[in-house]
Formats: structure tokens, C-alpha cells, sequence
């Protein structure tokens, strides 16, 4: 469905860009499922439609941007800040100095250094992987496997060290406030390719994560594109399953056909018929998305590589979410997102300031496997070169500890990785320092991590605009760059 | 232009000036650049680079002192100098990421223009400063449509002289006419008395009372009609809902932890009832940024002073944890959304746009931002009172006639237990390693005989202490008397306060257990004096904390009341203790000197105050949970206790010494028996010691250090004291307690306060806290204060809020009352005259009925800015009585009904629906404020306090669900309740797949549906047909048609075939009328406005 596509001209900081739909095509167009998501708000919120606007309003498309490279974008949320020294950027000078008072220059986006803390060498050896020779530490031996597929990005900088704001900028762009999340804005920009299934789906680990929901959330966007959750365990989103015996169903909505029909005048008629379409999209969707969710159907090669037969629930259940995640993609949803489970009681899953040999280690069971395992699968069916697969947490850990086995917050230098879409596998960008403190070369913000990705999906992030509060609001606010050279 | 990477070198612009006004400039050089390079910034560059426009990275080229301050990047220009220029190298596209202008490059002749320009030694000979440039566009601006006074247009005349009800249909009416369009017909009586009781009160019309409208034809039927559904307490919680949306309300202020915003709820209901009594909007507004400050306003029922409740409203939202001195920005983002709120909220003008520039298109400059942040930065945000009555001083009154018989008993029982004294006394064991100075009489008794101070030695380290203390501390308050003038304008809050100034000896009775005396008191102020369930707060006034201050409180505390640093305004300070200090302690506070985290250092100290505070009293009760180990029972229990003696400061580390009172009777005549064999000596003397204050304790007359003593001996058990030991004992105790349990605690919310304190903001520079620019003096918005005959001008030291409420709320504000009454509308009409409710600016929408709305406006002001009266126009006017089908020709002209040729046709909103569902099932419960209900989650998250309630609510409407900033409710969420983070003056509609799910399959949907059908198979109806007629009729407000009643015949019987229900068996089964019911819930015109 091209023609939901609703990509405005230049914003110029928070400049104004005229008003691109007409109020009238789009009340028209509404009710027709997830993909026709932004159309009742995009009326209330643009009042002067220009002829570009209306032609799209009228069914003609808009085209993106740029020739896209990709089309869909799975986001593994590792959700309280993986050790960026203890995964992906080995720091042997760090590794030498295990013990030793860390002295260091103070870095509000660093939490912690000072008083009493000693450098803390990495808990998990490093060796170089594939022909491309990437380190990854033995912590993710399999992720260690599809090492050539890694671009892997060593100088993410945040804003300052706290899970909630961190959180909502890597989702939102903004660190507090009310900001869609970016699976909003993709979803808001490309829409679905299937009008059955939303745009953005969270693939969910029972876990709402600092922040809120709000990391989810359409913000200002239409309400539609916001996440639809899909749980891990039981039924898998809420109300799909049908209520009632299909023949029960069927007389309901035929009920529902008749009455409104012939109660509405002609003036309404439109309005009567988009809103039972979107009855009976529901009333598909009861089966589409339990369908799609299934993995029964996998062959046993399929349950094996993504480990679904694992042993904790935990294990099971992420492998599950992240086969499910390809499943997604190959139907057509634009967005996917999977959270970790919290195994344990703490503000985050990779929170560790202490038990780091535990816990990272257990979260690493938990998702190594299936998230390589996802890239592997994604790669045999062909889907990765249009499907970008980004691997992050809101924050590094601190190379310095109080104790033997944790790290506290870390945002002014740390590790993410993407591959898929376009992106350079095999590759390495930016450097921090020896000890791992801070960025010494291209450091670089999830802002232009989100540019870089709209820009592969053939959005320019400086156009994909929503006028609110009288502003024309986007993803990367007044920031972001496309990184090239990330770029295969 | 966007210019990455170097900041201004504040050094170079001086030079850089300098150099430009070096170069001679002759007449040719001025017309060269008027001519020739002038056009072609304007048409090239001022469209990213002017004030007119945007000044994108800081670069203004419409003015001189612009391109010679030049941007983030630096200078642009270098007379004289081409090749080293920036803006030479960015029109040339030759410095990677300086491309100019971003989507192509210049005619070649253009860019030979501009090198020329710079070698003749860039000679600009304009004068306007980018003051000037800003003072010529906020003129400009100040024309807009929305700053210019309301005026009072009569209304138009029209053709057709029989149509109009009132003036609005007058305006309504002239405005279809000029279109050659005509109104739609009156609604009939049934869809009128429905649409009238969910638009006013947001349920469904009493069936009695709708019949007996459609039964009278008469119009007074309507107006009676009208009256009673303005009378309706449910009025009230319907119109607060919508008002909630504006101040984006919440329970929860979201973030890590979804932490409770203090007692939310009672703001909620202050809503409900302010709208019930109909309080004047002016009123209103004052109260929501000022209510601390103005008259108490009293509620008759409640006794509560309404007024500081109001600033809830403001403090609503996403609020962080810790300070900024701990982070950067936790309070500059409060303070953002207090601005964005407050200016949206009533002036529909987007103030926070300004806070990183100058408004792009409004009369707003980034200066007003700050004047107002100046107001906010300026205002403290605690806990208050809402008591204006006490309702406890006859308890109060009997609790203090009570205690002196307890006293006496207990002063009775510990007299005639000498003997049982001093076995205690006894045995307490010599500990041969104390060597120490005794302080305590406990370690008077366990001292080695040897090591025993003579008298002498005693006086002498006696007198060192006294002196120290007399050396180095200065008393900043004092609370043992009642003058407040010794406080030092530190200030106390709270009944237990209140009731809490005591002198030597008060008794304090525990509310459980055996004991009949916790402990005694020192004179001050202790919260606790009578029960520990009353609140108490103690709040310094601002500390100039560079250098670091350091204090000590005399202090006891207890049951999680905290004592907390707060620096610069912290919301939920983390900066905080609950500790168990005995009365009589010291308590080390330091107003620590908190410098800048980045950026350059403020040259003024942040703002720093203390705040000792029991539970109820405390801005961040219950903290996070878990906070420092607080269970979820010390959540629940209202106990916590704290009080103050006298504060004092010091130099660091000459904090108080012990002045050594309560073993000072010990070593009083001659010191203490020498030798092993003295022991026995050494009890008797601390027994007669204890004794003697007890004496002097029940004569009335006992001080400091008497009480010091008896607390010990009480603390060690010593002195013993239960109601089993003594019936006096026990009697008072039991007539204590029995009184006790009668007192109302105090009612409290999270408000606001004002102090002496008034300072005015510094700009944030791109709104970067951390790049400060100059102060701005805090005030009023200019166009606002412009619009004022006489704006209210607040003292020195004020925070000046309540002279921003005061010009908000002023008769003479354009936008006040225009934004009001077009909420009031919108919500009557579903749309509203001006269809960008929160934006009067140039992004918004100018009204199509312009006139109308000022009429209203007018009027409203004139008449009391009563909403009920405003109502009560709208609702009778013939317009808003329209049916709600359109004609298609009316359609043809005006799509989106601009003209009003039509009642707008609109889905309920998700709280009405719910409620509706609530009504029509038989389930709701119509009880009216109080704590919310946790809305039902399919998994709860305790951590978060994310708890999970009854599917159903417990049957309360949703305004009593609760809003879990971190996790809103799920059914109300489906349709389209906002995030309560931001203000949401109209909801987005969508209508989606999640809705129509929620519809079919939500457990709540079903419940309803389940409830109605018990409700209707326990009396079954007389056959199917019928029983649909019934049902069809009490949810739609409507005698249903035959055709309908046919319809849902059909779908009963095909439903009962399916499940297999016998015909005969069908007007009684449960089943098919729970698929009936469910049914009717789908039905378009079910939740929906006609």
C-alpha cells in the first residue's frame, strides 16, 4: 500500500512544512486497518493541503526518499546496558590494569568514577571471529559465529547515565517528554505490507522497561502505529482470540452490518462502511495473527538452530519471540522489537552492578543463540539484505567497578551492532579509548544510528515529519547524520 | 546552514568586528552589498538564516552583527579574507558537511558576488541589530488575530428569522445562508435527551427522565431537562475529565518507577467538585498556578482549603528521580513541562517552542520562556495541607487533659518502684575496658571505679563543652517558644506541628503495645506530641550554600520521616534519609555547594533548602519502591514522627559537643564514692538523680537535662511503666489511646509554596542547560502583560506566579477566555470553533466563526466566567439541537462542517464508553471521588507498582481508574485515552482493528455482557421479541423500530441455534442474552453521539 506514504518536505529544525493531506481524502481513506493508521489524527493535525498532498490523499504515491536498500527492521533490545568491554570491544590495556585504583577524567555520562573504584579487565576472553577477524568475547559465542555479518558500532554516546533516559532516547530520540518511538515513526512512514497486521509489533518478554510504554508509544503519531504487543507466554495478544464460536461471531458482525447500514444516512455511508471493514480486518486478525505467531509448524532443523527446546522458560520463550520476529517479517510487518526477560530482581535485565558472571552470563544464554540464530535464518531465506537487524542497549557498563564482578552506567562510549539491510558486515566503526571511557574517534549518537537506518529504508530523517505543538517533529529532532560509511 | 563541529570562540568575534569596522567603507561598498549581495542572502539564505525565518546553527545573515558573530561553527566570515571565510567555503561546497545551501549549489555568479563581497573587506552597511530585528517582528506578530482584545460583535442578521434560539444561531445561521446552505432539522426528543446527558454528564439519560422529555413537547421540558443534568453530580466528573486531558493527568509521574504523584486523586476530585459548583474560570486558573498564594477558598462539606490543591494540576507528568546536581536537566525538564502546560493549557500558545530560540512564528521570544522559567525556577513544589479547619481541636483539647493523669501516675508508679529502680540500676555490669568520658548515666554505671571523673574533672569537662558550644555555634532558629521571628524564616506545616510546640518533659503516648510512655520530649516542636499520625513538615528557607554550610538540627525522628537536601528545586530528591534518632540527637546536615556538571561554572550557587518531613508531608512518600529498604507495610502505615529544638550552624567538624546535662546531677555535690566498695554509693546516687527528675518532671518543672535522664532510664527500662503494672497507669493510657484513634489526620497533595526567594533565570543558550546566557527578569509573557491595562507587578522577592496567574486570569487576557470557551464547545460539539484547541498561534487554525467565538467570550467574561451558563447557551441554541445527519448537498459545499450545518456525528470517547457499558449492564457504581482503582493488566509488575484491579473496576467509572503513567489503561488506551504526558486539548479519533478486537473479545466487553444477561434471565422476558425491544430501548435511550427489533430477533435466533439453545428455551437462557447484549455493545449508534 503505497499510497499511505506521507513523507513531508524538509523540516528545517523544528521549521513548518506545509500541510500535505487533505482532511477530506482522508476521512475518506480511514478505518481500513493498521496501514491506513495515521489518517484520522494526520486531518486534525494539517489544515492546508498543497497539491502534492492532495494527489496522495487522492491514492497517488509519494515516493520515499531514496531508492530503499531494505524494508523491515528487527531491534533486539538488550535492555539495561550490556558491557561493552566485555562483549565487543576488547581493551587489553584494561585487561592489564585489573586491580589498579582507575583514575580517570569525570564524565557525567559515566557514572560512578572516583573514589575507591579499580579498572575491572574484561570477565570473558576476547578472540578474532570469521574471516573478518572481529573480536567478540566468548560471552556470545554465537553471535561470535555470524561475526562477518556484524557492523558493529564501538562509539554510541548517550546523554547521561540513567536507564529511563536512555531508554527513551534510544526509542524516541528524546530523553524525556512524549516522542513516538522510532517503530512508530517507520511505521507511521512506510506502513504495513499486510493491512491484517500492524506496522510496529513488540514482541514482549512480560517486561515493561524504564521508561514505560512510552518507548513503544506513537507519541504524537497516530494511534496506530504504536506497538502491538505480543507476548511471549499464552495468548499471544490481547483479545485476538475469538470469543465466541465462529457462527456466533459471524451473526454478530452480520448483525452489526445490517443495523448500521441501514441506519446511516447517506452522507455517513462511507464512515458506516470503513468502520465494519475494520470488524472484519479484526475479525481476520483473530486468525492471521495466531497463525503467525505459531512456530509448530517449523521444521526440526528451524527449532534447533534458534533453540527452542532449551531449558528454562526463558531460553524457550526469547527463542520463540525471535522466530516469530523473522515470521513477522516475511508477513510484512515493518517493525519488529524484542525485549529480554528479567530473570531476576533488578531495574534491568543487563543491569548488573554486581553479578555480572552471573547474570550477564544468563542473559547471554538466554538470547545469544536466537539472535544469531535469527541472522543465520534471516540469511538462508534471503530476507536479511532487506531486513536490518540492530542489536542495542540504552548503555555500555563503567570499565571501572567497586567490586569484582559489576559495572554501573556508562553512556560515553559504547557498543551496538547492526547487520542486514545494507549494512557492513564484518565491520568496525569508531574507538574509544584504551581503557574503554570514552570515544577517542567518530563518535557518533543513536541519532545518526536512526538516520542511518531511515536512510536504508529510503527515508530521509530530515524530511519524515509531524507537525505537534507547533513544530514539524521527527525521529532525530534537530540531530542526526547519515553514517556512509557503515555502509557495505 | 548546518555548520557541524567548533563552538564560538567568544575571543575571535571581538576581533573579527573589530577587523570589519577597521576597513574604510565608502559609498560604493554600501551599495555594493545593498545591491548586489543583499538579494542574494535573502533569497538564498534567509529562509535557514534569518530571524524572519529559522537561525539555523546560530547563524543570523540579516543583520550585520550576525554573520560577524558568526554560528556553532564559528566565524563565517573573515574580511578581507575569501578563501578562509566558512560561508565562502560552504557556497563553494568545497568543506564536506558545509555544503550551502543544502539542496544545490549557486550560479557560479552569485558565488563571485559573495567572494568579492569579502575581499573589499565584507562591508555591510546595515544598522539594525538583531534586537531591532526582533523588536520589528514581534510588532509584527503582536497583530495577530488571537493577541487582539475580544471584542463584543453583534449578531448578524439573518433570513430567516424563525430558526434562531439564541445569538449563536444567529452567527450559525448568517454563515449557512451566505453559503445558500440550510440547517439540519432539530433532533428528535429521544436522540436530544441522549446526546444531552453524555455530552453534560457523560452517561446514558435516566430512562424516567428521558421518557418523560419525549413525552412533553413543551420548551421547557428541554430547559428543565438541561437544568437537571446540570444539577447531576456526574456533570462534574464528566466536564473534570476533559480538563484532566489539558493538564495531561496522571497518578503516577511515570519514569523508572512510575512513583505516585502525591494523593493525585485529590486534585481529581477538587475538579469534580469545582465544576460542580460551577467555579468561576478565573477562579480556576488562579487556583492551578497559584492556589498557594490566594484566599483560601473553603469547601463547606469536605473543610478543605480548595485552593492549594490547585497547583497539582501543574506538577502533573513524567518526573524524574535525583536532581541536577546530580543529572543534568531533571529540573529543567519539570520546569518545561510546567511552561508547555500552563501556556497551552490557558493561552493556547505554544511558550515552549521558545525555549531553545525565538519563536519560529509567534510573538513569543526565547526571553519569555525564561521569564516564565524564572517564575518556576523561583517556586518550590512540596507537599501541603489541605485542611483549612482543624477538625481535631476538641480531641486535641481532651488528649491534653488527659495526659496530666498520666503523668502523675506514671510519676506515682516509678516513685513507689525505688527499690525495683535499683536492682536495675545494679544490674548493669562494670565494663573494665570503658575508659571514655561518661556522657551517659549507663556508662557512669559500667566505668571502672578508677576511671570515674573526680567532681573537679567533671566541671572542668563540662565548662570546655559549654565553651565550644558557645564558640562555635549560632542558633539560625529555634523552636522551643512560639515566636516565629526566632525561626530564622524557617518554616513549619502540619496539625502535628501545630499542635506540637512543647516544653520540658511532654510525654509521648505509643498508639500500641504495653508501654505507656515512649518517650519524653525536649522543648520544640514534634510532630508527634499527640499522635504519630499527625504530619509535620520543617522547611529552611533558601541556603547560599557556597561556601558549603554545615548544620546541626536538634532533632529526633522516626517511622520513615526524612530529612532531605533539596538542590535547585529537586521534585523527588534523592538526597535523603529516614533515620531513628531519640529526641534530644543532633542531626548533621550539610548544605553542600553543588557546582555545574558540565558546561562552564554558574557564577551563582545552585539553590539549595532543607526539608524534614514526616510521611504524609513528604513530596517523595512512598518512594520508589524499595527505596532504602522501605516495605510495603511502612508504605501503608500512617505513623511517622519528627521534631526540631533549635537549629544551629558551625565551621566544619565543630558540630555540637554533649553538654554533658543528663550525668551532670550525678557528679553535682562533690563528685562520685571512690573506690570498688563505693558501688552500691554510685546506684544510689544515679536512683536519686533519676528521682529527683522525675520529681521535678511531675511538678512541672523539669528541663533539658532531666529529661535527658529520665529518657535514658526509660530507654533502658529502669524506669518501667505498663497498664498491667498500675490501674492509674491504665486508666489514662487507655483513655489516651481511645481519644487518639478520633483524630483526623491530615489530608495533604502535592502542591506548591512560595518563599522569599524570587530569582530570575538565565536564557539557556539552544536551550542547553549547561550553555547559560544572560539573566532575564522573571515575569509575565509580553504579549500577555502587553495586552493589560495594568499588569500586576510582583514584589522583589517574589516568584512572581501568582501575578502570571492573575494576568492569565484577567479580563482583559485575548486568549484566556477565547480558549476556554472553545473547549466548551469543542466538548458540546465534538468540534471546535477553533479546531486547534491548544495553538491560537500561526500554526494553528483561525476560526471560520470568529465573531461567535468572541461573542461567547465576551459574555463569559461579563457574566462571571461561569461554564454552567456557557453550557447552558450552547446546549439551547438551535444549532447544537441539530440532527446529526448531514444533507449530502450541505456536504457537497462544506465537508468538514466548518459551518455547522449539522450536529457532529462522533464516537463516545473511551471514558464514556466504558461508563456507558458500565450503566446499560447494571454494573456501575455511581459513588463519586476517593482513591483510585487499579486498572485490570493481564500481568502486573510490582516493582513498578504496576498492580493489577478487578476487570470490572469494581464498577467505578473511569475516571476513578487509575493512571499509571508507566502503563496507562489498557481498554481506555484502545480508545484513544492520551498518555497523560503531554496536554491533549483533542483527542486523536481513530477507528482500528485493536478496537473492534477489544469490542469482540475484551474481558471487560464480556463481563458487561454477561452482567446484563443475568440481570435479564432473571426475570425472562415474554418471549425473545420482547426482551429485545427492552434491551434495545435502555441502550439506546430510544424506542427501537420494528425492523431493528426483527434484526436482533434474527441474530438471537441464529445465536441460539448455534449454541444450541431449544426455541422454547430461549427467553430464559442466560447464554442468548449475553449474545444478545454483546450484540447491542457492537452497534454503531451504541457508542456513539447522534
Amino acid at each position: 500500500m503505497s499510497s499511505e506514504r506521507r513523507l513531508t518536505r524538509d523540516p528545517r529544525c523544528p521549521g513548518f512544512a506545509a500541510a500535505p493531506l487533505s482532511r477530506r481524502g482522508l476521512l475518506q481513506a480511514s478505518g481500513l486497518g493498521f496501514g491506513w493508521a495515521a489518517f484520522g489524527s494526520l486531518a486534525q493535525a494539517w489544515a492546508t493541503p498543497t497539491a502534492a498532498a492532495q494527489s496522495a490523499a487522492q491514492g497517488g504515491a509519494i515516493p520515499p526518499h531514496f531508492a530503499p536498500r531494505a524494508k523491515h527492521v528487527i531491534f533486539l533490545f538488550m535492555d539495561g546496558g550490556v558491557s561493552h568491554v566485555d562483549t565487543f570491544d576488547p581493551k587489553p590495556e584494561l585487561d592489564k590494569r585489573t586491580g589498579q585504583p582507575a583514575e580517570w577524567q569525570a564524565d557525567t555520562r559515566s557514572q560512578a568514577a572516583g573514589q575507591g573504584r579499580k579498572w575491572l579487565g574484561s570477565l570473558w576472553p576476547f578472540s578474532k571471529r570469521g574471516q573478518s577477524g572481529l573480536w567478540v568475547s566468548d560471552l556470545f559465542p554465537h553471535q561470535a559465529a555470524i561475526a562477518d555479518r556484524l557492523c558493529v558500532v564501538r562509539s554510541l554516546t548517550g546523554e547521561s547515565p540513567l536507564h529511563g533516559a536512555q531508554n527513551l532516547l534510544l526509542h524516541t530520540g528524546r530523553s524525556v517528554g512524549a516522542a513516538p518511538s522510532m517503530g512508530a515513526w517507520i511505521s507511521y512512514g512506510l506502513g504495513t505490507d499486510n493491512e491484517n497486521l500492524p506496522g510496529y509489533v513488540l514482541l514482549n518478554n512480560d517486561w515493561v522497561p524504564n521508561g514505560g510504554f512510552q518507548n513503544f508509544a506513537s507519541g504524537f503519531l497516530p494511534a496506530t502505529c504504536q506497538a502491538t504487543t505480543v507476548r511471549s507466554k499464552g495468548t499471544p495478544v490481547d483479545n485476538i482470540l475469538a470469543a465466541d464460536p465462529p457462527e456466533v461471531q459471524r451473526a454478530k458482525l452480520d448483525f452489526l452490518r445490517s443495523q448500521s447500514l441501514a441506519s446511516a444516512g447517506p452522507a455517513e455511508i462511507a464512515a458506516v462502511e470503513a468502520a465494519i471493514r475494520t470488524y472484519e480486518t479484526a475479525a481476520r486478525m483473530q486468525t492471521t495473527i495466531p497463525d503467525v505467531c505459531d512456530v509448530a509448524g517449523e521444521t526440526e532443523a528451524t527449532r534447533r538452530l534458534y533453540g527452542l527446546d532449551r531449558g528454562t522458560d526463558y531460553e524457550k520463550f526469547y527463542a520463540v519471540q525471535c522466530l516469530r520476529a523473522r515470521k513477522l517479517v516475511e508477513a510484512g510487518v515493518r517493525f519488529v522489537e524484542i525485549t529480554c526477560p528479567l530473570t531476576h530482581s533488578n531495574n534491568a535485565p543487563w543491569d548488573q552492578h554486581g553479578g555480572m558472571k552471573k547474570y550477564h552470563a544468563e542473559n547471554a544464554l538466554i538470547t545469544d543463540q536466537p539472535v544469531a540464530a535469527l541472522v543465520t535464518d534471516l540469511a538462508q531465506r534471503g530476507l536479511l539484505d532487506e531486513t536490518i537487524v540492530l542489536w542495542a542497549g540504552e548503555m555500555g557498563r563503567t570499565p571501572h567497578s567497586a567490586g569484582a564482578d559489576g559495572r554501573d552506567h556508562h553512556v560515553s562510549g559504547y557498543t551496538i551492532w547492526l547487520a542486514g539491510g545494507g549494512f557492513k558486515g564484518g565491520s568496525v566503526y569508531g574507538t574509544t579509548d584504551e581503557m574503554g571511557m570514552g570515544v577517542i574517534e567518530n563518535p557518533l549518537d543513536i541519532h545518526d544510528i536512526h538516520a542511518t537506518v531511515m536512510r536504508q529504508l529510503g527515508i530521509d530523517h530530515k524530511r519524515l515529519t509531524f507537525r505537534f505543538g507547533g513544530r514539524d517533529m521527527r525521529l532525530t529532532d534537530v540531530k542526526g547524520r547519515v553514517i556512509d560509511d557503515l555502509l557495505a | 546552514m548546518r555548520l557541524a563541529g567548533l563552538g564560538i570562540v567568544p575571543g575571535l568575534l571581538f576581533l573579527v568586528s573589530g577587523c570589519s569596522l577597521g576597513l574604510a567603507a565608502s559609498p560604493e561598498d554600501a551599495a555594493f552589498f545593498t545591491d548586489r549581495v543583499l538579494p542574494i542572502l535573502q533569497s538564498r539564505c534567509f529562509e535557514c538564516h534569518s530571524h524572519d525565518h529559522e537561525i539555523n546553527g546560530g547563524l543570523a545573515l540579516d543583520v550585520a552583527s550576525g554573520w560577524q558573530q558568526g554560528g556553532q561553527s564559528g566565524t563565517a566570515v573573515i574580511p578581507g579574507k575569501p578563501e578562509e571565510s566558512l560561508l565562502i567555503a560552504a557556497v563553494r561546497h568545497t568543506k564536506p558537511d558545509y555544503e550551502m545551501p543544502p539542496d544545490g549549489s549557486l550560479p557560479a555568479d552569485e558565488i563571485a558576488t559573495l567572494v568579492e563581497w569579502v575581499a573589499r573587506g565584507a562591508h555591510d552597511p546595515r544598522t539594525t541589530t538583531a534586537a531591532d530585528a526582533w523588536e520589528k517582528l514581534y510588532a509584527e506578530r503582536l497583530g495577530w488575530w488571537s493577541l487582539q482584545p475580544v471584542t463584543r460583535p453583534p449578531a448578524p442578521a439573518v433570513r430567516d428569522a424563525a430558526w434562531p434560539k439564541t445569538e449563536i444561531d444567529r452567527f450559525i445561521l448568517a454563515g449557512l445562508e451566505a453559503q445558500g446552505l440550510r440547517p439540519a432539522a432539530e433532533a428528535a426528543p429521544a436522540t436530544l435527551a441522549r446526546r444531552l446527558a453524555l455530552v453534560l454528564t457523560g452517561l446514558p439519560p435516566e430512562p424516567a427522565i428521558a421518557a418523560a422529555f419525549v413525552a412533553d413537547p413543551s420548551p421547557a421540558a428541554f430547559e428543565r431537562l438541561v437544568e437537571s443534568l446540570l444539577e447531576s453530580r456526574h456533570y462534574g466528573e464528566h466536564q473534570a475529565r476533559h480538563w484532566m486531558d489539558v493538564v495531561h493527568y496522571a497518578d503516577t509521574h511515570g519514569y523508572e518507577w512510575d512513583t505516585p504523584a502525591k494523593n493525585a486523586w485529590m486534585y481529581r476530585d477538587y475538579l469534580v467538585r469545582a465544576f460542580n459548583a460551577d467555579l468561576p474560570f478565573d477562579r480556576l486558573v488562579v487556583e492551578q498556578i497559584a492556589g498557594d498564594l490566594v484566599e483560601p477558598r473553603i469547601d463547606p462539606n469536605t473543610g478543605f482549603n480548595e485552593s492549594i490543591i490547585g497547583p497539582m494540576a501543574l506538577r502533573m507528568g513524567e518526573r524524574r528521580h535525583g536532581d541536577s546536581a546530580g543529572f543534568d536537566n531533571v529540573t529543567e525538564e519539570n520546569v518545561f513541562d510546567m511552561i508547555d502546560t500552563t501556556t497551552k493549557a490557558f493561552l493556547g500558545s505554544t511558550v515552549g517552542c521558545a525555549r531553545c530560540h525565538d519563536h519560529k512564528l509567534d510573538a513569543i521570544a526565547q526571553a519569555d520562556y525564561y521569564r516564565l522559567a524564572g517564575i518556576f525556577l523561583s517556586t518550590r513544589w512540596g507537599v501541603r495541607c489541605v485542611d483549612a479547619a482543624d477538625p481535631n481541636l476538641a480531641t486535641v483539647a481532651e488528649l491534653r487533659s488527659i495526659k496530666p493523669r498520666l503523668v502523675a501516675a506514671l510519676a506515682a508508679r516509678w516513685r513507689a518502684d525505688r527499690t525495683g529502680l535499683v536492682e536495675r540500676l545494679g544490674g548493669v555490669a562494670i565494663d573494665p575496658a570503658k575508659t571514655a568520658f561518661p556522657e551517659t548515666l549507663a556508662a557512669v554505671l559500667k566505668l571502672p571505679a578508677a576511671a570515674l571523673p573526680t567532681a573537679a574533672a567533671f566541671t572542668a569537662e563540662r565548662l570546655r563543652r559549654l565553651a565550644h558550644n558557645r564558640e562555635h555555634l549560632e542558633v539560625v532558629a529555634d523552636f522551643t517558644g512560639a515566636d516565629p521571628a526566632a525561626q530564622g524564616g524557617w518554616r513549619w506545616e502540619g496539625f502535628g506541628m501545630r499542635h506540637g510546640l512543647v516544653g520540658h518533659g511532654e510525654v509521648v503516648v505509643p498508639t500500641e503495645g504495653d508501654a505507656a510512655v515512649l518517650h519524653l520530649l525536649p522543648a520544640g516542636r514534634w510532630s508527634h506530641a499527640l499522635s504519630m499520625r499527625l504530619a509535620g513538615a520543617v522547611r529552611s528557607p533558601e541556603l547560599f550554600s557556597r561556601p558549603p554550610r554545615h548544620f546541626s538540627v536538634g532533632y529526633g525522628g522516626g517511622m520513615k520521616a526524612s530529612h532531605a537536601v533539596l538542590v535547585d528545586r529537586a521534585f523527588h530528591s534523592e538526597r535523603l534519609a529516614y533515620a531513628e534518632h531519640a529526641p534530644g540527637a543532633w542531626l548533621a546536615v550539610t548544605a553542600g555547594d553543588f557546582s555545574r556538571l558540565s558546561g562552564p561554572p554558574d557564577t551563582r550557587p545552585r539553590r539549595v533548602s532543607l526539608e524534614l518531613v514526616t510521611k504524609a508531608l513528604d513530596n517523595y512518600f512512598p518512594p520508589r519502591t524499595n527505596y532504602k529498604g522501605i516495605t510495603p507495610a511502612e508504605e501503608r502505615d500512617p505513623r511517622s514522627w519528627f521534631g526540631v529544638t533549635q537549629i544551629v550552624e558551625h565551621p566544619p567538624s565543630q558540630g555540637p559537643l554533649d553538654e554533658l546535662g543528663g550525668v551532670a546531677a550525678v557528679f553535682a555535690t562533690g563528685g562520685l564514692p571512690e573506690g570498688e566498695a563505693a558501688r552500691p554509693a554510685v546506684i544510689e546516687r544515679v536512683a536519686e538523680c533519676v528521682l529527683a527528675a522525675v520529681d521535678r518532671w511531675a511538678a512541672g518543672a523539669c528541663d533539658a537535662a532531666d529529661v535527658q535522664l529520665i529518657n535514658e532510664a526509660i530507654r533502658n527500662r529502669w524506669l518501667t511503666a505498663t497498664a498491667l503494672d498500675d490501674p492509674a497507669v491504665a486508666e489514662a493510657l487507655a483513655a489516651y489511646r481511645a481519644a487518639e484513634k478520633r483524630l483526623v489526620p491530615d489530608r495533604t497533595i502535592g502542591s506548591m509554596e512560595e518563599w522569599p526567594e524570587g530569582q530570575d533565570a538565565r536564557i539557556a543558550i539552544r536551550g542547553e542547560a549547561t550553555d547559560l546566557g544572560d539573566l532575564v527578569p522573571r515575569g509575565t509573557i509580553r504579549f500577555l502583560t502587553a495586552a493589560l491595562e495594568d499588569p500586576p507587578r510582583p514584589a522583589p522577592l517574589a516568584s512572581g506566579r501568582l501575578e502570571l496567574a492573575r494576568s492569565i486570569a484577567d479580563p482583559q487576557s485575548p486568549l484566556t477566555p477565547r480558549v476556554y470557551v472553545n473547549r466548551v464547545w469543542q466538548h458540546l460539539f465534538g468540534e471546535g470553533l477553533v479546531r486547534t484547541p491548544d495553538d491560537y498561534g500561526h500554526l494553528g487554525e483561525p476560526p471560520v466563526h470568529g465573531p461567535l467565538l468572541d461573542h461567547l467570550a465576551s459574555r463569559f467574561v461579563e457574566e462571571g466566567w461561569s461554564t454552567k451558563k456557557l453550557v447552558r447557551e450552547i446546549v439551547r441554541s438551535a444549532a447544537w439541537r441539530q440532527a446529526s445527519a448531514a444533507k449530502p448537498e450541505n456536504i457537497a459545499v462544506d465537508p468538514e462542517n466548518r459551518l455547522w450545518h449539522h450536529h457532529p456525528r462522533r464516537r463516545l470517547e473511551a471514558e464514556p464508553l466504558r461508563d456507558l457499558l458500565l450503566a446499560v449492564s447494571g454494573r456501575l457504581d455511581r459513588t463519586l471521588g476517593g482513591p483510585p482503582i487499579d486498572p485490570h493488566r493481564p500481568k502486573e509488575d510490582p516493582a513498578k507498582r504496576l498492580l493489577s484491579g478487578p476487570v470490572d473496576g469494581h464498577g467505578r467509572r473511569s475516571i476513578y481508574v487509575k493512571m499509571t503513567l508507566m502503563e496507562p489503561p489498557r481498554f481506555l488506551a484502545i480508545f484513544n485515552q492520551p498518555i497523560p504526558r503531554v496536554t491533549v486539548g483533542k483527542r486523536d479519533r481513530t477507528t482500528v482493528p485493536d478496537q473492534a478486537l477489544a469490542m469482540l473479545n475484551d474481558p471487560f466487553v464480556l463481563a458487561m455482557a454477561e452482567q446484563w444477561a443475568d440481570r435479564v434471565a432473571a426475570t425472562p422476558p415474554e418471549g425473545v421479541p420482547a426482551g429485545v425491544a427492552t434491551l434495545l430501548a435502555a441502550a439506546l435511550s430510544r424506542e427501537p423500530e420494528p425492523a431493528e427489533v426483527t434484526r436482533l430477533v434474527a441474530l438471537a435466533e441464529r445465536c441460539g441455534s448455534a449454541r444450541g439453545v431449544a426455541p422454547e428455551a430461549r427467553a430464559s437462557s442466560r447464554d442468548l442474552w449475553r449474545d444478545v447484549a454483546h450484540a447491542i455493545f457492537l452497534m454503531q449508534e451504541f457508542s456513539y453521539v447522534e
